[in-house]
């Protein structure tokens, strides 16, 4: 608190002495003390105080005798703001927790491992974010190691980017046709309506949906097909949407998930995180529902991009156009020449829906589409 | 002595006063529950005319009287008055609401059980009245209470004012002697010789201070009271009191160093003649005395 000079002090204290013979009585103090005074009256006590050290000590004492209810009654008469503060300081705060609700705890799309796919009733695509700039930009959280694990994945088709169903938040994308793997970007996806090429993409009775990515640990791929293929209601060897979903998941491992049977048999491409550098895709099969995975004995030239199943039908997809045909369930395989007309199919095949045994199509990463109607044996390039 | 026909003059004068009453009399007689203490309508009217002659001139206008009249503790006031008068019923109640209520504040001002004991009892002594006026009737400080505060608040202000009555009188009891033992300065008023244009500009600046920052400065800085007292005097925040008591100083600074500017001196000279004032210069001699002696 700041002195005050001694010689103000002593002049204050030589002027206390002066005139005031007559003193407000006992009635007048009270009501001062109790604020109910009128204003004329209160200045006028209010100058006699300032200059009478008895009455000071007078109201000051009976002030200190007053009751602890009364003197909160008193002061809250004048004090009203002081309690609106922290009401104003409490709603800051919430404001604030809201806003940290809101943006700051948004799931990273790149710290999860699995998605899961709405239940197929609804026949329309789930609405994307509303503000899905926003949801890009609380993504900072994203790490180096988040994108060298995105190195890894198998690059999505390009037309799978433009027509695939709606994913939610963001997705990877491997960038140059060529697959560069290091042009990694993140963006949003656009709404868009699901094209008819994507709703061929899906296995029937399946609408595309939202996909929402759930926390999960990055390498237990496995479980996380397991439990993707629990929740999105897939059936085995319908893979096509699959297909394009694991395209896009940002995993180091990230699987093509096909079944072989209704039970056990499952089929995925696993990036090999030895040649993480060029995201070489190999074909892995499982035959006890995903807990052990083995590869499939085909060319080591090709990086697969694809693999689907129907029945005992199993066809396998990748780069330079290679597609792999295994009518006995992946015991025997057979390379496949796709042409059309003198044409032959030379890019890389990044989806394959089979709907039976007989009706095949392919699409690669430039947007080609490819379609058998006889098993493989004839192709037709739409 | 009175004549027989000056007497029956003056019940003719009461009488017409009594027809003067002010109609919402009765509405505050009614409020007061002066009844139950046996208290009649014409006493309350007397009673409360009073009080307007107390506190307001003769002249005053009618609504002023009237929102005065309305502003009382009816009830506390009919109370009190029926305690002065005599009334068990009024006794009967103020012991139970104010008894306990009038040793706790005692105690608060007091703070040593005994001593807040004899005051209590003391002004108890006072309320029920050991002095009697010429017609033997007993003369209580009950009777001065007006209604303006609360009865509980009254009866702290005069506690307090008991209290510094009693201490007041014990102090000049006190010996010089023992003043000096306690380390009190003994130092007479306008001994220091000071310039005179110091002390004209701090007067002068003194005289603008408003009558609430003067009460401020002199309960913090001459009486020594804690922020938090002077805020329950003044109801108003102990922070609020604390900014205020800043911003005076600054502004009361400011003011006697442009007066003393005026007054012929330059700031620097001004700074340091309110800064080195021979006050400041403490001599502790008792101190000094033991230094030689040791």
């Amino acid at each position: 608190m700041a002195e005050l000079p001694k010689i103000v002090k002593a002049r204050l204290e030589q002027q206390r002495s002066a005139d005031h013979a007559e003193h407000p009585d006992a009635n007048l103090l009270a009501a001062f003390a109790e604020q109910t005074l009128v204003e004329r009256e209160r200045a006028a006590v209010l100058a006699h105080l300032a200059q009478c050290a008895d009455c000071r000590e007078c109201v000051a004492l009976g002030s200190i005798a007053q009751p602890v209810a009364e003197l909160a009654t008193v002061s809250t008469k004048r004090q009203w703001f002081l309690e609106w503060r922290w009401v104003g300081a409490a709603a800051a705060a919430c404001c604030v927790v809201a806003v940290v609700l809101q943006y700051g705890v948004q799931p990273r799309p790149v710290e999860k491992a699995s998605y899961t796919v709405a239940p197929p009733a609804a026949a329309a695509p789930a609405p994307l974010p509303a503000q899905p700039a926003r949801q890009i930009a609380s993504a900072p959280k994203l790490k180096v190691e988040h994108l060298k694990k995105a190195l890894q994945l198998p690059a999505p088709p390009a037309a799978a980017q433009e027509q695939s169903p709606p994913i939610v938040m963001t997705q990877l994308d491997a960038g140059t046709p060529e697959g560069n793997p290091l042009a990694v970007t993140i963006r949003p996806v656009e709404p868009a309506a699901p094209s008819e090429q994507a709703s061929n993409l899906l296995p029937s009775g399946l609408e595309p949906k939202a996909i929402r990515p759930e926390p999960a640990e990055a390498p237990n791929a496995q479980k996380d097909i397991a439990a993707f293929q629990a929740k999105s209601g897939l059936r085995p060897g319908a893979s096509g949407f699959a297909q394009g979903l694991a395209a896009r998941m940002p995993l180091a491992r990230a699987r093509t998930v096909s079944s072989a049977s209704e039970t056990s048999v499952l089929w995925s491409i696993n990036a090999s995180p030895a040649t993480a550098g060029n995201a070489h895709g190999v074909v892995e099969r499982s035959l006890d529902a995903g807990k052990t995975w083995e590869i499939a004995p085909l060319s080591d030239d090709v990086s697969f991009r694809a693999v689907v199943s129907v029945g005992a039908h199993v066809w396998a997809g990748g780069t330079n156009g290679a597609l792999f045909h295994s009518s006995d369930g992946g015991a025997h395989w057979e390379r496949i020449s796709v042409s059309d007309g003198g044409v032959t199919l030379t890019g890389t095949i990044v989806n394959i829906d089979a709907r039976d045994a007989n009706v095949i199509k392919i699409t690669t990463r430039s947007g080609e589409k490819w379609i058998s109607s006889d098993g493989g044996r004839q192709w037709k390039r739409q | 002595m009175k004549q027989a026909g000056q007497v029956t003059a003056t019940r003719l004068d009461e009488a017409a006063d009594v027809r003067r009453q002010p109609p919402y009399f009765a509405d505050l007689y009614a409020r007061s529950s002066g009844g139950k203490y046996d208290l009649s309508f014409d006493e309350f009217a007397a009673i409360l005319e009073e009080v307007s002659r107390q506190y307001l001139p003769p002249d005053a206008p009618a609504d002023d009287v009237a929102q005065l009249h309305q502003s009382l503790r009816l009830e506390e006031l009919a109370l009190a008055r029926g305690c002065a008068k005599g009334c068990e019923a009024a006794w009967e109640c103020f012991l139970n609401r104010y008894r306990q209520k009038l040793y706790d504040a005692a105690g608060a001002i007091a703070k040593e059980e005994s001593a807040a004991r004899e005051l209590a009892d003391s002004l108890y002594t006072e309320l029920f009245g050991t002095r009697q006026s010429a017609d033997g009737q007993r003369i209580s400080k009950l009777a001065s209470y007006t209604g303006r505060g609360s009865l509980e608040g009254w009866l702290r202000i005069v506690l307090a004012q008991d209290y510094i009555n009693r201490y007041r009188s014990q102090r000049r009891l006190v010996s010089f002697d023992d003043k000096v033992h306690a380390g009190q300065p003994c130092q007479a008023r306008g001994e220091f010789p000071t310039d005179a244009r110091l002390d004209a500009a701090v007067d002068a600046a003194l005289v603008e201070l408003l009558a609430e920052e003067r009460l401020i400065l002199a309960s913090y800085y001459l009486d020594g009271r804690t922020l938090a007292e002077i805020a329950r005097m003044l109801g108003v925040h102990e922070s609020t009191i604390s900014r205020r008591v800043e911003k005076i100083t600054a502004s009361l600074r400011k003011r006697i160093v442009r007066g003393l500017r005026e007054r012929g001196m330059d700031a620097r000279g001004a700074e340091e003649a309110l800064e080195s004032d021979v006050r400041d210069l403490t001599l502790d001699v008792r101190a000094r005395l033991q230094e030689k002696k040791g």
